[in-house]
């Protein structure tokens, strides 16, 4: 079981979110849009092959449009490892969480 | 149609550079383009190309270091799971083989920098070290290159050869009849041209000044196959008695005087005050000689000259081609035939003068060949001193690993990976010197061209090109491999395995003991060498410099005014002088002004052949030959030449019978035992109808030539009495000869506003000038010897400093046992001594077998001088015993309870 970082649980989250729409730029937009964090397309790419390389995510080339300059969209979908591994994650983040609701809640 | 928006090429292309190819950077600029289309839309085509720049390069970079695999080391920092790297690798479709190699030797040099990044100190005086020793070497090379091996601007430049005539193995310029038989009886050499120095008041405009030129006939310019870059050069109808008066001018002349535009060609230049036409102007890469401005034809002036004696040998040159295939051996040869025949024809003027033939190259190059392969030799020398130095350091610092390396050779760590961690930090340090070396060599070709190089010529082919950066990177490659390897190899030699067993203490095997010993008396021993050649070449200067040469050089101003014939006709030179001479001595600081033609030192000389009347004569053969030179009296007052006996020249001898003074030794050789005053002279014989000459004074001899020179037959005329062109001496007391000259200018304006000085300057630097080649050498070594001698004493200091280091312990011991903290001392002195000794046994030999070859630098003394060789052995000796004694002493200041204590 692989454990996983803060960037690379929020870019799982992210896959799993947009479904079969999930690439490279949809997963930055969808953090940006969700977080508001703008993270630099190197830091996601990177993350990215890291998770590849676990095994955690699996990419499939899809289509080449004119847009993209021929060249084949690389769609992502979060493998069992991957999920078993956002699981662990945000099962872990929950019971850390536990009890602390008053104190970590924003405002009122 | 408007299709859709393309992101730049250059983006797309940085980021495959950047960060490799595969499947992966594919869609990566899929997805970049897809953004490029958004940013496009939204802030315009320049922001989203600047974007687009900006994130290819960086995703470019992430990517790359991740591949490099530092985020392996990060992720193992974080705790998460590493190792990733080869199924991305496998996955990302990205190739690693080659990157491999490349990968770890990036980490290799990596870690060496950071290896010295540890001992800062060490690792900034290694690569000062290697800088010089590698910038010595690059700036020889690049000197040497530029002089000797950058092409001459011909065809074919090595069938080119100078024919001189030489009497009595002295060369001397060649008649010019005897050039015009040659021509026409060679078949070794093709094609032939004389020519003749000469030097031209150039009028440009407003300004006048002088250039340098040749008088030339029209085949010199076959001769050399060189040809005019602009209009043409001289044509033979033009080098015929009577022939037009045209010159071909210099690229530099043309670009700075003369407007620099084609239509130069056709234009009337004065010359001397004489209209010439300009027909060409060479290219820009023509030399001939130490350069020129100007080339006239010869031709017209040879009617009615000394040119056409046969026996006058008018400062004439004789350059010429060898015909295909023709050796230089075979060429003088016939050429000595041909003398001999010409000898038989012409007896009177032809007896005993033989042909001397010099391959052009040699004839320009001379000496200088010699000195740069002898500079180059002894940098090499400085170079192998500093890399053992640098092996002695790098060894020594293994010597203190040697525990780290034993573990690390028990743990299975390969010899190979051993070897090329120690490659890795050597090459760091050699690159990096090599580097600085480079740098320190980039300034040679302006210093150069600057400030000279003895009296090296050529020297603006002097430049540090791809070539020389090339033999630098090359030299410090080799160095790192020579550096490492030393003590890589050392590692087998001594056992390892009882190294780790001990308390901790480094110390060093047998075998890097001896390695250093054999390094430090290596140094020493080339750093001696060196050292005395250095000494030699310096007493010689010395020598020279405080040579006596008859004359004060010192606050001597001299310059010469130059009077074009057109104006000054033999009788009107007199009186321009003696005006000049007024207005001179009028000027403040000014305690004397003479002239006199030609000058000591000058480089010119005329001779002739005296009658010493009284004698019996029989022939050509009883005459003596003597120098001769037309003065003033002010020129023996200026240049504090002593009067021994009579008087020197009057003003009431104009007019009157000629008179000569005649130097001491003159007088002793024509009338030994005599007294000279009285006595009488006939130039040029008894039939030559000259009237003869009465000895009115005897003055002290001169060097003429330098301190090298002869001192040969000196006679004085008074300059009344045979009024010549001349060189003003003012003797200046106070201030600098140099700050004299405005006010000798505005004296000679006041006379003629269009004669201009030159050849101006202090006498002293043209006696510098005679001693510039062995003083530049003297410099050159002795920059190289003490360098070498600096990094051969701190080996000295290296080695003393880790003995007593390594055997702190011992010493306690011995200390708190009762010995005597000074004995102790002396002991770690006395352990670098069989070494230094050794070397210096060494030095001393290879300084005897090779000083001769600084023989024709040296002036009053032998190159086996026992002084020379004595002082530096012993300061050697003494500056040795200093190195060792201050690491030594330091051992003094440790009290040997805590040191034992600390054990």
């Amino acid at each position: 079981m692989s454990n996983v970082g803060e960037l690379e649980t929020l870019i799982l989250l992210a896959i799993l979110r947009l479904g079969p729409q999930a690439y490279g730029v949809s997963v930055k937009n969808e953090l940006a849009d969700r977080t508001g964090r703008r993270l630099t397309r190197g830091a996601i790419y990177t993350a990215l092959r890291r998770l590849e390389a676990k095994g955690l995510v699996e990419g499939r080339l899809g289509e080449a449009t004119p847009a993209r300059g021929g060249r084949a969209k690389r769609y992502l979908t979060v493998s069992d490892a991957g999920l078993a591994a956002v699981r662990t994650a945000s099962r872990d983040f929950d019971r850390m969480r536990a009890g602390l609701d008053n104190l970590i809640r924003e405002g009122p | 149609m408007k299709g859709t928006p393309s992101p730049p090429h250059l983006g797309e292309w940085l980021l495959r550079v950047v960060a490799g190819g595969g499947a992966l950077v594919e869609t990566i600029r899929g997805d970049l383009r897809e953004d490029y289309v958004r940013w496009h839309e939204s802030s315009g085509h320049f922001r989203a190309d600047a974007r687009h720049l900006a994130e290819s390069v960086l995703i470019g970079v992430r990517l790359r270091v991740a591949r490099s695999g530092w985020w392996r080391r990060t992720d193992r920092r974080r705790g998460t799971c590493g190792g990733g790297l080869r199924a991305l690798s496998s996955t990302g479709g990205v190739e690693m083989g080659r990157g491999d190699l490349v990968q770890e030797w990036a980490t290799e040099l990596g870690r060496a920098v950071r290896t010295h990044g540890r001992h800062p100190g060490a690792a900034v005086l290694v690569l000062l070290t290697l800088g010089l020793g590698v910038g010595a070497v690059t700036s020889v090379a690049a000197i040497l290159k530029g002089v000797l091996l950058t092409p001459f601007p011909y065809a074919d430049a090595e069938e080119l050869v100078l024919i001189q005539e030489e009497r009595d193995g002295d060369p001397i310029s060649v008649s010019y009849p005897n050039y015009l038989d040659w021509q026409d009886r060679t078949r070794a050499v093709e094609d032939m041209a004389a020519y003749q120095f000469a030097s031209f008041t150039v009028q440009a405009g407003e300004r006048a000044l002088r250039a340098r030129g040749y008088r030339v006939t029209a085949s010199l310019f076959d001769v050399l196959q060189a040809d005019a870059a602009v209009g043409r050069t001289i044509s033979t109808v033009e080098d015929t008695p009577g022939g037009p008066a045209v010159a071909v001018v210099s690229h530099s002349l043309w670009q700075t005087s003369l407007g620099g535009s084609p239509d130069v060609v056709g234009r009337s230049l004065l010359l001397d005050g004489v209209p010439h036409d300009v027909i060409g102007v060479m290219p820009e890469n023509f030399e001939f000689w130490s350069g020129g401005e100007v080339w006239v034809p010869l031709g017209p002036l040879v009617q009615g000259s000394e040119l056409e004696s046969r026996g006058t040998h008018a400062g004439v040159y004789v350059v010429g081609r060898l015909a295909p295939g023709v050796e230089p051996t075979e060429a003088t040869a016939e050429l000595t035939a041909i003398a001999e025949e010409l000898e038989a024809v012409y007896p009177d003027a032809n007896r005993g003068v033989r042909l001397r033939l010099t391959t052009y190259s040699e004839a320009v190059l001379g000496d200088a060949q010699r000195y740069l392969t002898m500079l180059l030799a002894a940098v090499l020398l400085l170079l192998v001193v500093a890399c053992l130095n640098v092996a002695g350091v790098v060894q020594a610092r293994n010597a203190e690993r040697i525990r780290e390396i034993s573990v690390r050779l028990a743990l299975g760590s390969g010899r190979r990976r051993l070897v090329r961690q120690f490659l890795a930090e050597s090459l760091v340090l050699s690159l990096g010197g090599g580097a600085l070396g480079l740098g320190l060599a980039w300034l040679v070709p302006a210093l150069v061209r600057a400030f000279g190089f003895g009296g090296i010529p050529r020297l603006e082919h002097v430049r540090v090109d791809p070539l020389i950066a090339v033999v630098a990177l090359g030299i410090s490659v080799l160095v790192g491999l020579a550096v490492a390897l030393m003590p890589a190899f050392s590692i087998g030699g001594d056992r390892l395995d009882g190294v780790i067993g001990d308390s901790g203490r480094s110390t060093m095997g047998r075998g890097a003991l001896r390695t250093q010993n054999g390094l430090l008396a290596v140094q020493v021993a080339v750093a001696v060498t060196l050292t005395i050649g250095a000494a030699l070449v310096a007493r010689s200067v010395q020598g020279m410099l405080s040579e006596d040469l008859g004359f004060e050089t010192e606050g001597v101003l001299a310059f010469r005014v130059d009077l074009p014939q057109a104006r000054y006709g033999w009788s009107e030179r007199p009186p321009f002088y003696d005006a000049l001479l007024e207005r001179i001595e009028a000027l403040p600081g000014v305690v004397s002004a003479g002239v006199v033609e030609p000058l000591p030192l000058s480089g010119r000389d005329r001779s002739q052949s005296v009658y010493v009347e009284g004698r019996p004569y029989t022939g050509r053969e009883d005459l003596e030959p003597v120098d001769y030179a037309p003065a003033s009296a002010g020129y023996f007052t200026a240049m504090g030449i002593p009067l021994l006996a009579g008087r020197l020249f009057e003003s009431t001898d104009e007019g009157q019978p000629s008179v000569a003074i005649v130097s001491e030794s003159t007088a002793e050789r024509f009338w030994p035992g005599e007294n000279p005053l009285g006595k009488t002279l006939v130039g040029g014989g008894p039939e030559s109808g000259n009237p003869p000459l009465t000895v009115v004074g005897v003055v002290g001899d001169v060097r003429h030539y330098g301190v090298r020179g002869d001192v040969p037959n000196q006679m004085y005329f008074h300059y009344r009495q045979l009024p010549l062109g001349g060189t003003v001496v003012v003797d200046v007391e106070g201030v600098d000869p140099v700050d004299a000259l405005p006010g000798v200018r505005a004296a000679v304006r006041e006379l003629d506003s269009a004669a201009p000085i030159y050849d101006a300057g202090p006498l002293v630097d043209l006696f510098d000038r005679t001693v510039a080649d062995e003083r530049t050498v003297a410099w050159a070594l002795g920059f190289f010897s003490t360098f070498a001698l600096l990094l051969a004493l701190l080996g000295v200091y290296g080695v003393t400093a880790r003995a007593a280091t390594s055997r702190t312990r011992e010493l306690a011991v011995r200390s708190a046992l009762g010995a005597r903290p000074p004995a102790l001392v002396a002991r770690l002195i006395r352990g670098p001594m069989p070494a230094v000794l050794v070397g210096l046994a060494g030095g001393v030999l290879g300084a005897a077998l090779t000083s001769r070859v600084l023989e024709s630098l040296l002036y009053g003394v032998a190159p086996t001088d026992p002084t020379t060789f004595a002082t530096v052995a012993g300061a050697v000796i003494a500056a040795a015993a200093v190195s060792a004694a201050v690491p030594a002493a330091r051992v003094l200041a440790l009290a040997p309870s805590e040191v034992l204590r600390e054990e």
